[in-house]
């Protein structure tokens, strides 16, 4: 019972971690119409800026993790400038090519230039201590990721509910064109929405990195980990992301603590099953919206 | 298609659907054909085993070319498929004894019936979705076989030399007339399948599929053919590059591997059974060269992560720039030279 318990809390503070992730590529897929297929190697080329700050230039762990998220906001900006803008109004599959020659390229440039070697936060470097309680252990990994992803999750929703800029996006991803004839800057918003998902993933890839290490299979593996979340809980809302981020942490926990002895690695493997199975019974996610299509 | 010269009539129908249409196309063809095989007599052996990889490459990509570029339906799995026939080619023919030229077929319609499952999806999904769903069938091809015994699991599995009778294709040349034979043939299916009847049904779903049902095209069983054919394609391909290198594993079957696909259709063009070539040929060419430029030994570790960052840029410029890819660069360099000292305006 203790052990199912402990699976589950675990889950909830790993399913937080993917929601965030999913939440990156979420904000761009809403205001662009863009799959970034990248977001992984976003977060894996945020969690190497991060870990080499840390690590090796001795910054603080808040404060690397804060200067890489700006490195990557800046990086995404830079791409969606040469890359995104001069493909916009071009059909879905260019779009979604794009994305791969930027996945491929930062997958390429991770191995140059910080090699295949992972990278491995020691724990006195991450802030908070230990939770143990009631036989429970929840390590700080977990703890931090749970409650950093939480207020980074939250804190992005009421931006996009409240602020100005946040009404701009969400018109923006309703119609571009009845956007921009109510003097919305299109292309402002764009950038804004491709820093902010960069520097979304970034924040996930640090709290993934926390968990294990952070080596250069990290971009595939997050990828992996990020698409069951958006079947899960659709491209559209940033909660339903969240939600869906818990469920796939806690299948994913329970079926490690049942079945990682006798298969090894099935962890990674049972929500693409499930994701499959929802995709064919149920098109658009669970949460997802419906698109009438006409000739 | 292709404009005939002035004073060329066709007098029937045969001659009037043929691909090859004068004489002296026939003449270019199989002088290039006879070139091509005679590669063994006058390059270096390095050269010609890349050329042996690259005609099982090319095979895949007829598939991927069929399912993306001709139905539309954007597949990443295409690598787990390649991997599906190099798979069941090798364990058909090193412990059940099937004779090869069986098996590779026997390989190729194990890799429709797997392409068909991925398929599934497709009759309701469209565009990411399906993305999602051929990347998530990927994983599972690729944990199947590297967790269960009949494969070998983590240690790969054997893969003996092609043979048919007491002839036993094992030299670098034999291996190499072996894929190169295939090519031709699989060409030859390849541009037969998109201009008939299939072909067309393809099409007209890649463009719009509601029209293409009210057009009496039934969409979803026309979407499964498109992945059984393109799947059946790479599963030749994959068994052709087993027995090739003898020795398969897991980690060759890479997800990069299905976006370099993808990769090779739109550098070569969508929509062209020539393209595979011109998209194949490119990138192989760049990754041999880039892998091969003599460098340092520090140095020499950056070479292999270079190609996929080469990879990535030329598709990007390529899409910024040249959206319709490199066969239609030459269609346009063939109407030039077709009337070139004397261009008219």
């Amino acid at each position: 019972m203790t052990l199912i318990i402990q699976a589950i809390l675990d889950g909830i503070c790993i399913g937080a971690i993917y929601g965030l992730g999913a939440m990156g590529l979420v904000v761009i897929q809403k205001s662009s119409g863009v799959f970034n297929i990248a977001q992984g190697m976003f977060m894996m080329f945020g969690g190497f800026i991060a870990a080499n700050l840390t690590l090796n230039l001795g910054m603080p762990m808040w404060l690397g993790t804060i200067v890489s998220m700006g490195a990557m906001a800046v990086i995404g900006m830079i791409l969606n400038f040469l890359i995104m803008r001069p493909l916009a109004g071009e059909p879905p599959f260019t779009q979604l090519m794009a994305t791969i020659g930027m996945l491929s390229i930062m997958y390429g440039l991770v191995m140059v230039i910080w090699g295949t070697d992972p990278y491995i936060y020691p724990s006195e470097i991450i802030p908070i201590a230990d939770l143990k309680f009631l036989g429970l252990h929840l390590s700080p990994s977990y703890v931090n990721g749970f409650i950093i992803a939480l207020i980074a999750c939250l804190v992005l929703s009421e931006y996009y509910r409240r602020s100005k800029e946040g009404t701009a996006m969400r018109a923006t991803s309703e119609d571009e064109e009845l956007a921009a004839s109510v003097g919305i800057k299109v292309t402002k918003v764009l950038k804004l929405t491709w820093s902010i998902g960069a520097a979304c993933s970034t924040l996930a890839g640090v709290l993934f990195g926390m968990l294990g290490s952070v080596n250069y299979m990290l971009g595939e593996i997050g990828l992996m980990a990020i698409m069951p979340v958006l079947v899960f809980g659709g491209l559209e809302s940033f909660l339903g992301a969240l939600l869906a981020g818990f469920i796939v942490g806690v299948v994913n926990m329970i079926v490690g603590v049942y079945w990682e002895g006798s298969f090894p690695g099935i962890t990674a493997v049972v929500p693409l099953i499930i994701m499959l199975l929802i995709l064919i019974v149920k098109p658009y996610g669970l949460f997802g919206e419906e698109r009438i299509e006409r000739i | 298609m292709t404009i005939d010269p002035a004073g060329i009539y066709r007098t029937n129908y045969i001659s009037d659907v043929a691909v090859v249409r004068t004489k002296t196309q026939w003449i270019i063809l199989i002088v290039a054909v006879i070139l091509t095989a005679l590669a063994p007599f006058y390059l270096p052996k390095a050269i010609v085993n890349v050329m042996t990889l690259t005609c099982c490459i090319i095979i895949a990509t007829f598939g991927i070319q069929i399912l993306t570029g001709y139905c539309g339906q954007v597949s990443i799995g295409q690598a787990a498929v390649f991997g599906i026939g190099a798979y069941t080619s090798a364990i058909l023919v090193n412990d059940y004894h099937v004779p090869f030229f069986v098996s590779v077929f026997l390989s190729g319609l194990s890799a429709a019936l797997v392409g068909c499952i991925f398929g599934i999806p497709s009759l309701r999904l469209r565009g990411f979705y399906l993305v999602m769903a051929t990347l998530a069938g990927h994983m599972l091809v690729i944990y199947f076989v590297s967790h269960v015994d009949f494969t070998g699991g983590q240690i790969g599995h054997k893969a003996d030399y092609p043979s048919i009778g007491s002839f036993v294709f094992n030299t670098g040349d034999r291996l190499f007339w072996l894929n190169f034979g295939f090519l031709l043939l699989m060409t030859w299916l390849a541009r037969n399948i998109v201009r008939g009847r299939w072909g067309r049904a393809f099409i007209a779903v890649r463009d719009n599929d509601l029209a293409a049902e009210v057009m009496g095209i039934d969409v979803y069983r026309t979407k499964i053919l498109a992945f059984a054919v393109g799947c059946f394609f790479a599963g030749i391909g994959g068994s052709l590059a087993a027995h090739y290198t003898g020795m398969i594993h897991p980690t060759q079957f890479p997800m990069m591997d299905g976006f370099w696909y993808l990769g090779y259709i739109i550098v070569g063009g969508l929509g062209s059974i020539a393209g595979c070539y011109f998209g194949a040929i490119f990138f192989v060419v760049i990754k041999e060269v880039l892998i091969r430029l003599p460098v340092s030994m520090e140095m020499a570790k950056y070479l292999l992560p270079m190609t996929d960052v080469a990879f990535g840029a030329i598709i990007i410029l390529i899409l910024i720039f040249d959206p319709k890819g490199m066969y239609h660069r030459w269609e346009l360099f063939k109407s030039y030279y077709r009337i070139w000292p004397l261009a008219y305006k």
